[in-house]
């Protein structure tokens, strides 16, 4: 009987033991996935344009741009830059549109920077030559969003108003107002 | 002492009970892995146009992003990618549009898995466009195939890709549009769901 005792009283450390160490295993390796680095992204964006003195209209655009943004490891607040970049040359003329900026999150739910509401603004440039000289726009937005865990994912969900300034050299891609949306996917590393 | 003994029973089926659970969870998610592999690209491309051309038939261009790619993993080596781009415009009367989607397969070389690697691929592409002013509107599609070799760089938990390419767009005759190829590069990276 006391070898029984001895035996099961053995048999029940070797188990927790095992579950501790599994325990403090799953413990960092949550952390390691709420501790990433980067959030990056793309997205499909729909909005209705109203540039200056033309009527408006829709516009349906995948993918919008490139988002990266950086987690911090404390804090409601994140950066995220988000770029798209066109260039081309054909005999001797060359085109472009750069269109870097930085958006401000601010996590508005204890989900932090991987689920719920948060709020957004930012501020771009629009710098290009369509053939007819370079010009530069300046774009500011805002906007409310929603993250929605998917797996290890996210589906992110936007919706806000842009306005560019006016630059005679960038044609349609300046002077304008937009107000939308975009819906994507968001990964983390 | 018979309590004791059925106390200490209990205690290891309880305590038994959440490995046989972790166990089963672990097998699952081991099985289950990864789905997708998403990402973006900045891509580089000299294009030539052949028939019916005549003047400034090379260009260059560079951009990001290239096009969304979304591949579906598979066991096996080989796997298929989807990528696409589409813009859609309308105002004033009329609108713009470009739809251009292709499906690759994605063969993973000797040695290389989904995630690291090198891997060779080949691909069937459209280019739609449709455009409309007024009354007047016009659409076309080209149709164009693709083939090129890459390699997968793991860094944490995602990857860079690098992958050069060529790419044959055939003529469309009917809507007066060249045949043309393009040969680059694209370099991005990879993160997996």
């Amino acid at each position: 009987m006391r070898k029984l005792f001895g035996g099961l009283v053995v048999a029940v450390l070797a188990l927790s033991l095992a579950t501790v160490a599994q325990a403090q295993r799953r413990t960092t390796t949550s952390a390691a996935m709420g501790g990433a680095k980067h959030e990056f992204g793309i997205d499909l964006g729909v909005a209705y344009v109203k540039p200056s003195n033309v009527s408006g209209g829709m516009s349906i655009q995948t993918p919008v741009d490139v988002r990266f943004g950086f987690v911090p490891r404390s804090g409601k607040m994140m950066w995220e830059p988000r770029l798209s970049l066109t260039f081309n040359t054909v005999g001797g003329n060359t085109s472009y549109l750069f269109t870097p900026q930085v958006n401000l999150l601010y996590a508005n739910t204890p989900g932090g920077h991987r689920r719920g509401m948060y709020f957004t603004g930012g501020a771009g440039l629009q710098m290009g030559d369509l053939g007819a000289g370079s010009g530069t726009a300046v774009k500011l937005e805002g906007g409310i969003g929603w993250r929605k865990p998917y797996e290890s994912a996210a589906w992110r969900y936007e919706v806000g108003f842009q306005w560019v300034s006016s630059s005679a050299k960038l044609g349609p891609f300046a002077d304008y107002i937009a107000i939308g949306g975009r819906v994507g996917i968001s990964l983390w590393h | 002492m018979r309590k004791l003994t059925s106390t200490l029973v209990a205690a290891v089926a309880l305590v038994a009970l959440p490995h046989v659970a972790l166990a089963q969870r672990t097998r699952v998610a081991a099985a289950s892995g990864p789905k997708n592999e998403i990402g973006v690209d900045l891509g580089a491309a000299y294009s030539h146009y052949g028939s019916g051309c005549t003047a400034n038939c090379g260009s260059f261009g560079v951009g990001t992003p290239v096009d969304i790619r979304w591949g579906f993993l598979a066991n096996g080596p080989l796997s298929f990618e989807p990528r696409f781009t589409f813009n859609w415009l309308t105002g004033g009367g009329g609108h713009v549009l470009s739809f251009d989607p292709d499906l690759n397969v994605i063969y993973r070389m000797s040695h290389a898995t989904a995630r690291r690697g090198m891997y060779a691929t080949g691909g069937l592409g459209l280019a739609i466009a449709s455009a409309s002013a007024g009354s007047v509107s016009n659409s076309a599609t080209q149709l164009s195939l693709n083939a090129g070799l890459g390699k997968r760089i793991p860094v944490e938990s995602n990857a860079w890709r690098l992958e050069g390419f060529l790419r044959y767009n055939f003529k469309n005759s009917g809507k007066g549009i060249p045949s043309s190829f393009n040969i680059g590069a694209r370099v991005g990276m990879s993160f997996w769901r």
